[in-house]
């Protein structure tokens, strides 16, 4: 075990839930950017100022959120809570982590129906068209910065042009888009392996 | 919708959301978005809800769930929604936790990876599609109206064509968040100023 780590466990339980819940509640009712602002401002609190975590159950903490589907700041809530306390220290992060987003987007929300003919002036409708052409940008360079990872071999660019030419082009549901790319990986490694054995 | 399709639908994208929230965009487009019957947010919704999602604070993909189950049902549509889009994932972290580094090399989850990262690649692409017609484009790109023209059964596009304003700022965007660290936060509200003027 890393002597980095303080020992949360002479830290009782229900004060542990606390501890997690308000951190988290914290960290997603202020950090605006989405996932992996969210992450590094967790990894900032839990890691090194509270020194429950080790560098190596970062690096873990990583890896399993990107495989597992699903929001990436919940489930790096998830993995924490769990490392911390189980199953219990999972459901107060991971409430921790979506109180604020509850409150303020419904707030929000509510507003939104009250002020329609706000949001309906043409000025409006250019700032909110702004955003999303910058938003068309940000995801691009999203993509371009998990290319080397994701585009592994001619197989993996093919899968990659076929979910995009799918999706865009033939509206195919990405639901079957996913299944079918992971039964097609499955396959290929497959193959890749029995090739290996003589 | 109903509470429970509220909390299934949110569900089914909790467990299809591979590689982070930008996934959800090609999920709900394909879903929730549009004229169909099935459909519950006009596209012009769909935009303001992801510029709001983006520049207010928590996960992205949260703030999708809480906005559309809010204008579904209500305060408990809201938590309905938000409430499916997590639970396959308290499942599944804790899973992977036990099980990841055991079978990390074996056929079926090297498989998994070897499919799942590419096509997450795909349709985060695919978002990046789908904003840009509800922005740099006027209109849905006319795949098929191309494909006439191509074909010499061609009829025109249609109102399709580029905001000029917006197609700027998108190529603006790329250049300056992959060669500088400046806040992409920031530099989404530079981006609405910017709109204000220029994208209408």
């Amino acid at each position: 075990m890393n002597s980095a780590i303080s020992h949360y466990s002479e830290i009782i339980a229900s004060r542990r839930n606390w501890i997690l819940f308000f951190g988290y509640v914290k960290i997603t009712g202020v950090v605006i950017g989405g996932g992996y602002a969210i992450i590094a401002a967790a990894q900032e609190e839990f890691a090194h100022r509270r020194k429950w975590l080790s560098e190596d159950d970062i690096l873990e903490m990583i890896t399993v959120t990107q495989t597992v589907p699903g929001i990436l700041a919940c489930n790096s809530a998830i993995y924490i809570g769990w490392r911390i306390n189980k199953f219990a220290g999972a459901l107060c992060a991971l409430f921790g982590a979506i109180l604020p987003s509850l409150i303020i987007i419904v707030a929000i929300a509510a507003a939104i129906g009250a002020m329609s003919h706000f949001i309906d002036n043409e000025y409006v409708q250019g700032a909110f068209r702004g955003v999303i052409a910058g938003i068309v940008g940000l995801v691009i360079v999203t993509a371009l910065k998990m290319r080397k990872k994701a585009l592994v071999g001619a197989f993996g660019r093919l899968i990659a042009i076929g979910c995009l030419i799918g999706m865009c082009v033939f509206k195919v549901n990405p639901a079957w888009l996913i299944v079918a790319s992971i039964a097609l990986g499955i396959v290929k490694v497959a193959f890749k392996y029995a090739e290996k054995r003589p | 919708m109903t509470l429970w399709a509220i909390y299934w639908t949110f569900f089914k994208f909790g467990l299809l959301c591979f590689g982070g929230g930008y996934m959800l965009v090609p999920l709900l487009s394909a879903g929730l978005v549009g004229t169909s019957p099935g459909a519950v947010l006009t596209p012009e919704a769909f935009a303001n809800l992801i510029s709001i999602a983006q520049v207010t604070p928590g996960p992205v993909g949260i703030n999708t769930a809480t906005y559309v189950g809010f204008t579904q049902q209500g305060v408990f549509g809201a938590i309905l929604g938000t409430l499916g889009i997590v639970t396959p994932a308290l499942g599944l972290v804790i899973l992977a936790v036990k099980l990841l580094k055991k079978y990390e090399k074996s056929v079926p989850v090297q498989g998994f990876l070897a499919g799942m990262r590419p096509a997450s690649f795909g349709l985060v692409l695919s978002a990046a599609v789908i904003f840009a017609e509800l922005s740099v484009f006027r209109t849905a790109i006319p795949w098929g109206k191309f494909w006439n023209i191509l074909n010499g059964t061609g009829d025109g596009i249609g109102g399709f064509g580029v905001n000029l304003g917006c197609a700027l700022i998108a190529i603006i965007t790329v250049l300056v968040l992959f060669k500088t660290k400046f806040s992409f936060v920031a530099w989404l509200l530079i981006c609405a100023l910017f709109g204000v003027f220029f994208c209408r």
